[in-house]
């Protein structure tokens, strides 16, 4: 019966512990304020698909390369303008969230930003959501709330994770979304971006698949579904000269 | 169960200012949220093992409870095991977003830098020792002191369902003295 007394007691005590003895709680206006932009935000993002301004977009991030190999011989590939993954027999897992997941979810973030500045009437702000003075978002001291808030968006569909979002303006994808989500890639060692918007057909300039360490596939159908792929391991892929350098993403319309 | 905030909270940003106009309500619930504030924080963070996520739901569980405060469905009696109940429905809600979007294995308990390194080992040790439901009825019954039957109602549970696993939970920690002593 001590025993469990101890127990008792020293859990307690360890409990109250679990906080910080600095910590105030904030004011109930102003968390309730954040709390009420966050719900907002995640409204904005989830809400059901319908409205006929709406598009939906679907970042798919393939785990493997299998999907994506090309027939023998070919030098530069059309990107799948379905969702789906052609084939998966050799996709391996993905261990953890990479730097295009975060480049996803920042896109994500900066969408519904854009979206909700819109709703708003602030289109002043709607574009300064666009600007790169907004990308500190993703270095705050908040950047694991945020990261696991828009995580929470992302389904896990087979070998792919899926980011469902639906934009009034697809457009909004191309002026800054897509060529974030590109950063992360090595230009030195070459990239290939296709892009095909919803009644645009522009296309971002590709280097060879076949010297690219990592690239990325981003296409869209008429359906405005968006697919972006990514593939990490380039020996997969038929061997070529790089028809295009890194250098061509200069010249991105 | 997804956070469900009505329409008319569009114009949110004004409602929370608000509070100093409506007059006794808002008080009352300003002092539930002072004395309450650090209970739900800690419940929360032994659910979520995270303190961000943590801070997410205390601010959403104070925000539904507000709403609804401000509908007249302010809990009867004492409105502690209310939030929990909010905020349990809130951590669980999170918990199936993550999960379907997290790889296998990732460890939650990435970034609590709220906490000291000892309470962050020791939260760890007890995740490690205890599956989240036992640590749930512990947090319930020994930190905000809840009768089993508030423990039951918050968890949905029976009164000897929460002795049940407090009972198996008491039994893991008295093998570990490390994380009670």
């Amino acid at each position: 019966m001590n025993d469990m007394r101890d127990i008792e007691a020293g859990l307690k005590r360890h409990l109250r512990r679990l906080e910080s003895p600095e910590l105030t709680e904030p004011s109930l206006s102003d968390l309730l304020t954040s709390a009420r932009r966050r719900s907002r935000r995640r409204s904005a993002v989830t809400t059901a698909l319908g409205t006929s301004v709406s598009a939906l977009v679907i970042a798919s991030v393939l785990l493997g390369v299998s999907s994506l190999r090309q027939p023998s011989g070919a030098t530069t590939s059309s990107p799948p303008t379905s969702a789906e993954p052609t084939n998966g027999e050799q996709v391996t897992p993905w261990p953890a969230p990479t730097g295009l997941v975060l480049a996803t979810t920042d896109a994500i973030d900066l969408v519904a930003r854009y979206e909700q500045a819109l709703a708003d009437g602030n289109a002043d702000l709607a574009w300064a959501a666009l600007s790169p003075g907004f990308r500190a978002i993703g270095l705050d001291s908040n950047f694991s709330r945020y990261t696991a808030e828009r995580l929470g968006f992302m389904t896990s569909v087979g070998s792919r994770f899926e980011v469902q979002i639906r934009s009034a303006d697809p457009n909004v994808l191309r002026r800054w979304a897509l060529p974030r989500l590109t950063e992360g890639a090595d230009l030195s060692s070459g990239y290939l971006i296709e892009a095909h918007y919803p009644g645009l057909a522009a296309q971002y300039p590709s280097a060879d698949a076949s010297c690219a360490s990592d690239f990325y596939i981003v296409a869209a159908d008429q359906t405005h579904t968006w697919s972006i792929w990514w593939v990490g391991d380039a020996a997969a892929l038929p061997n070529g000269s790089c028809s295009r350098s890194a250098a061509d993403y200069s010249s991105a319309p | 169960m997804d956070v469900d905030v009505p329409a008319s909270l569009a114009q949110v940003d004004q409602r929370p200012r608000a509070t100093e106009s409506l007059g006794g309500a808002a008080v009352l619930f300003d002092e539930m949220y002072r004395s309450h504030y650090r209970d739900v924080l800690r419940y929360a963070l032994v659910l979520t093992r995270n303190d961000w996520d943590a801070q997410d739901i205390v601010a959403e569980t104070f925000l539904r409870a507000w709403d609804a405060w401000q509908a007249g469905r302010e809990p009867v009696g004492t409105p502690l095991p209310w939030l929990f109940t909010i905020a349990r429905h809130l951590a669980t809600d999170r918990w199936r977003r993550l999960q379907r979007a997290l790889p296998r294995g990732t460890d939650r308990l990435v970034s609590n830098p709220m906490l000291e390194a000892e309470s962050r080992a020791w939260l760890q040790s007890l995740c490690g020792l205890l599956p989240e439901r036992q640590r749930e009825v512990i947090v319930l019954r020994y930190d905000h002191d809840l009768p089993d039957s508030e423990i039951g109602r918050v968890m949905r549970l029976s009164e000897s369902g929460v002795r049940s696993l407090a009972a198996r939970a008491l039994g893991v920690l008295r093998a570990h003295p490390e994380v009670w002593r």
